[in-house]
């Protein structure tokens, strides 16, 4: 009967999750109420790891033992939707929005989002940039209609906080500390993959126009457009020069 | 197919010192799940591993056993990634992990019951079909035993299993160790009454002795008993590849490379006795 064998296996995976009433299963009920812990404790440690391995940055802003009580909670309390648990975890930035105990660090969920972006990015499709030289072998009319796509895994934030700040500071080589501007917000940061590394870059409001109009599909002039609205005094041409020499922009063609 | 020789898991804190050193080993065997992205380094670290080694893709989340049948989008991301890496072996577990929407990302107990049978049997031939490709099961550790009607041994479900899909076994002889302690039957007994012929690798990994139950937590050495099972298997039923599996606490490549270094001998002195 599949039907017994769907039923009991709900029964586990519901036991598991904290239901006092265990499926069927084989021996004395004492012994078999502390093994089936053992399910119960394996599960809630592979998703706890799956979020230290997915924000590292948060574990090292709040500390190992803080980290721990964090992936605890979110554990208990977000099943996980996928066969790799690699995919465990995109909610946590929301989750630490609502948790009370982190609220003394408002920043937390806006690096969340930020390193949920890294996580996305290092498995990324791989791409090749841009080559400029096609950008000037065309005419000034199909210049302005040319349509940028941005590389698999490129992907901008914007925050209240110096989130890429934050983020560089605590790379395993960065320096200690770091210098920023803690009365000119909003923050704007990129995430973007090169070859095989992930890069984190705070972006003024010119780069961050043109990188969120040519994602969106933008013609590049309308792209340009966007950059003088967002910074009036911004060289258009400059902004884009930095972008394409960076390699935003993905080599497969556009339209 | 697999070379006949030690080979090992291949961790990410390990990839960049195994490139560097590229060391001489059997085959080198990974966590299919962790290379389900669609590029990026950990990618085209396996890729470099792969122009040099024979590799092993081993799942640990197709749930062959759930009662609803295995996640089609799950067997595509795996599709692709064998037609990338063309691996010398491709296998996964005999339990099941998830159902409907909800996933626990372990390896569950399943009830080695007919219909149970015909689950996996199912899925088993559904995964071959698509990878058209012969895929290994593997026998799990397991702390609670399933109790529902018209359970079969399992030596007696797997040789059902393979008999009607054509898949072979990955025999994990670790955890029939543990399972034979938590669950009190001999270890041996139940090893022999495998379809050994259907056996196209071995897995050996250290094992937790808990307070409730031992624990198969792939975090310590192969113990004396579990290599007495490994000899003895070779000894009477030839050589097979055989993997060293370490997951929690893990220690340096060299400690895993002196690991399979022990498996090789052991596969070394079978092979001498059957040349001699």
């Amino acid at each position: 009967m599949r039907d017994a064998l769907a039923h009991w296996q709900r029964a586990f995976g519901a036991a598991i999750d904290g239901a006092a009433t265990l499926p069927a299963l084989r021996g004395d009920a004492a012994t078999v109420a502390r093994r089936f812990g053992v399910y119960r404790n394996n599960v809630r440690l592979a998703r706890m790891a799956a979020l230290r391995n997915a924000y590292p940055v948060i574990a090292a802003l709040v500390g190992d033992a803080f980290f721990d009580g964090l992936a605890r909670r979110f554990a208990s309390t977000y099943a996980s939707t996928a066969g790799d648990l690699n995919a465990y975890g995109a909610a946590f930035d929301a989750f630490l929005a609502a948790f009370e105990p982190a609220q003394a660090l408002p920043y937390l969920p806006d690096v969340a989002r930020l390193e949920r972006a890294v996580h996305v990015a290092w498995s990324a499709a791989d791409s090749a940039p841009f080559d400029v030289a096609r950008l000037a072998s065309l005419d000034a009319a199909a210049q302005a209609a040319l349509r940028f796509t941005v590389r698999p895994g490129a992907h901008a934030l914007v925050s209240r906080w110096p989130i890429a700040a934050i983020w560089n500071a605590h790379q395993p080589d960065a320096p200690h500390g770091f210098d920023f501007d803690a009365a000119s917000p909003p923050y704007f940061a990129l995430v973007r993959r090169d070859a095989t590394r992930v890069r984190v870059d705070t972006l003024d409001a010119a780069a961050h126009a043109l990188f969120v109009a040519s994602a969106g599909g933008a013609p590049l002039a309308d792209a340009l457009d966007a950059v003088v609205a967002a910074a009036p005094h911004a060289d258009a041409g400059v902004v884009l020069g930095t972008a394409l020499r960076d390699g935003w922009f993905d080599d497969a063609p556009a339209g | 197919m697999l070379p006949v020789r030690a080979g090992i898991g291949l961790r990410h804190p390990h990839h960049r010192e195994f490139l560097e050193r590229q060391p001489p080993i059997g085959f080198v065997e990974v966590h299919s799940e962790n290379f389900f992205g669609d590029g990026g380094r950990d990618l085209d670290v396996l890729g470099r591993v792969r122009a040099d080694h024979a590799v092993s893709l081993h799942g640990v989340g197709l749930s062959l056993g759930r009662a609803d049948g295995v996640d089609p989008a799950h067997l595509q991301r795996l599709a692709r990634l064998v037609a990338r890496i063309e691996p010398a072996v491709v296998s996964d577990h005999l339990c099941w992990g998830a159902i409907g929407d909800a996933h626990w990302n372990d390896l569950l107990p399943l009830p080695m019951t007919p219909a149970a049978l015909d689950v996996v049997a199912t899925a088993v031939s559904r995964v071959q079909d698509t990878l058209r490709r012969p895929i290994l099961v593997e026998n799990v550790s397991a702390y609670v035993q399933p109790d529902l009607a018209d359970a079969m041994p399992e030596a007696e479900f797997v040789a059902q299993l393979v008999a009607r899909t054509g898949c072979g076994l990955l025999l994990d002889l670790n955890n029939v160790y543990v399972n034979a302690l938590n669950h009190g039957f001999d270890a041996q007994t139940a090893i022999d009454a495998m379809p050994a012929v259907a056996v196209r690798e071995l897995h050996l990994a250290g094992h937790f002795v808990g307070p409730d139950c031992v624990i198969d937590h792939h975090g310590d050495r192969v113990c004396d008993a579990v290599w007495a099972l490994h000899a003895r298997f070779v000894a009477q039923h030839g050589a097979r590849p055989t993997l060293i599996e370490w997951d929690t606490d893990l220690p340096t490549l060299d400690v895993l490379l002196e690991e399979a270094a022990h498996a090789q001998r052991i596969l070394d002195r079978t092979r001498e006795s059957v040349d001699a």
